[in-house]
């Protein structure tokens, strides 16, 4: 079948339109959080808090077991990261082995990602809004609260991951408090709400580390995988 | 399976699927991609002109068929750059187009990436300039003041090095990972792992805030002569937020490209 010259420009067209660790110091300059990252301990799932169990719904006990069941018989076909380095999305993205840079501008907190070139953009100069289709980023929208980057993010794709093992719905939304519990150590906690998975809220810690300024080497996902490296961090199956 | 509009549209942005052997003429004065005006109170950009950051949009007709220098003369390839883009042209006609990094979602390069007509972020350190574009997860990174790597770090957008000439930036850029092409089209130019390119980046005032982006192209390999092309890119703060981008989820699978009709293209260092 040949190019439909009518059919692209119609589609152009609407496209075209449409820090001494432990002790917490006050840090006053939100460009503080500026700089390269790397999460303290590498781990493939998130880290809840008090080791709470997950207080899953029934539908969401259901697809965990089904995917801890299929990840201990080594079919990876229900994790399009590990499957084909689809974007790991949110919140799992934060659990990154590799650094990430912060930029705080004025408008946009960006963290751009050394895995596979990954961009996450927090829109801090607009409120909230639903849309149509949601994405395996979702939509971010910041706020500062004193010196914490407060980031709310809904709009996502559903059948994702959160991490190795546990499903998202799209009625996800994730708020995140970022927060410099040193100049070196970046904490962010992680509140996620999925009515359809969880019966209630929870959170998850992650903690950073500031790294030396660097460039990034060009990490390439899909050759990595050709080379028969692993696409994203091992993981451990989950007892 | 051959080639579809929708497979090009999805693996490729929206010029390619009105790619070169397909397409009816564009009526004169057409562009599909001009944005509407900004407001009054858009942000503005930095009065800085070694401050480049913000959100900048390349709003002007792509050149599928980039025969021209931006001098007017022709693209001075050599016999083997002539053979290789018949092969490819051939490729195409078939309906059978040969799939080139962008398609098999790798970085396609930077003239590439900055052509297509998607918005980037340049964000800027003392050490470091980054452009970040919307798509094919695109990073170029410009070291500042340093010298390139050895040449044994290949990476697909290359190595690139900055420094200031004035309010110039003067990008120099070598030791690719594979062959690219310059143009975003199926039958696009080559370029050989070994080219080198110097790009001149000002801020200019062009009825607005705009990029002005002069790059030289020198490739023995391809070209009988260093050639130039002069691109403009505007002020967009509009765009600053990107639409997601996730080629993987596509051409990850096991059937990969050939589900939209392409063939491979040789591997790196092959052509």
């Amino acid at each position: 079948m040949r190019g439909n010259p009518g059919l692209c420009l119609g589609v152009a067209l609407l496209l075209s339109v449409c820090a001494g660790a432990g002790v917490a110091q006050p840090v006053n300059d939100r460009t503080a959080l500026d700089g390269v990252w790397k999460i303290a301990q590498p781990r493939v799932s998130l880290p809840l808090e008090n080791e709470a169990p997950i207080p899953f719904t029934p539908v969401g006990r259901e697809q965990y077991e089904r995917n801890k069941a299929a990840a201990l018989r080594g079919d990876y076909g229900f994790d399009p990261t590990l499957s084909r380095c689809s974007s790991p999305g949110m919140p799992r993205i934060m659990l990154s082995d590799r650094p990430f840079k912060i930029f705080v501008r004025a408008n946009v907190v960006s963290m751009m990602f050394e895995w596979n070139r990954l961009l996450r953009q927090v829109n801090m100069g607009a409120s909230p809004s639903e849309r149509v289709w949601g994405t395996v980023m979702g939509d971010a929208w910041g706020r500062w609260e004193g010196d914490t980057l407060v980031i709310d993010s809904r709009n996502f794709k559903p059948e994702r991951l959160l991490d190795d093992l546990i499903p998202s719905s799209e009625q996800l939304r994730l708020v995140e408090h970022l927060r410099l519990a040193d100049a070196d150590t970046l904490d962010d906690r992680i509140t996620i709400t999925d009515p359809d998975m969880f019966t209630r809220s929870w959170d998850a810690v992650v903690t950073y580390k500031r790294q030396p300024k660097q460039a990034f080497a060009e990490d390439v996902c899909l050759d990595r995988k050709a080379a028969g490296q692993a696409p994203w961090p091992g993981r451990l199956a989950r007892p | 399976m051959k080639s579809s509009c929708l497979g090009r549209l999805l693996l490729f942005g929206l010029l390619a699927c009105c790619a070169p052997a397909q397409a009816q003429p564009i009526p004169p004065g057409f562009n599909p991609f001009l944005l509407p005006p900004l407001p009054p109170d858009a942000p503005k950009p930095s009065p800085d002109p070694r401050n480049l950051e913000g959100a900048w949009y390349h709003q002007d007709m792509m050149e599928v068929f980039l025969t021209k220098t931006m001098h007017g003369d022709p693209v001075p390839m050599n016999d083997k750059a002539k053979a290789l883009l018949r092969e490819r042209a051939v490729a195409d006609k078939s309906g059978h187009p040969l799939a080139n990094a962008a398609v098999r979602c790798r970085p396609p390069g930077p003239i590439w990436q900055r052509d297509i007509n998607f918005p980037f972020a340049v964000l800027q350190i003392p050490d470091e300039i980054d452009f970040l574009f919307e798509e094919f997860h695109g990073v170029w990174k410009i070291r500042m003041n340093q010298p390139h790597r050895p040449s044994g770090r290949r990476e697909y957008m290359g190595d690139s090095v900055g420094h200031w000439e004035g309010d110039t930036l003067v990008v120099d850029t070598t030791n690719f990972k594979d062959v690219f092409w310059v143009n975003s089209d199926l039958t696009g130019a080559p370029l050989s792992r070994d080219a080198h390119l110097v790009d001149r980046i000002r801020k200019i005032d062009d009825d607005g805030p705009a990029l002005s982006v002069v790059t030289t192209i020198d490739d023995p390999a391809y070209f009988t002569s260093q050639w130039s092309i002069s691109r403009k890119f505007i002020w967009r703060p509009d765009r600053a937020i990107f639409a997601e981008y996730d080629c993987e989820d596509d051409v990850g699978r096991p059937d990969g490209v050939s589900r939209y009709g392409f063939s491979d293209a040789p591997g790196p260092g092959e052509n």
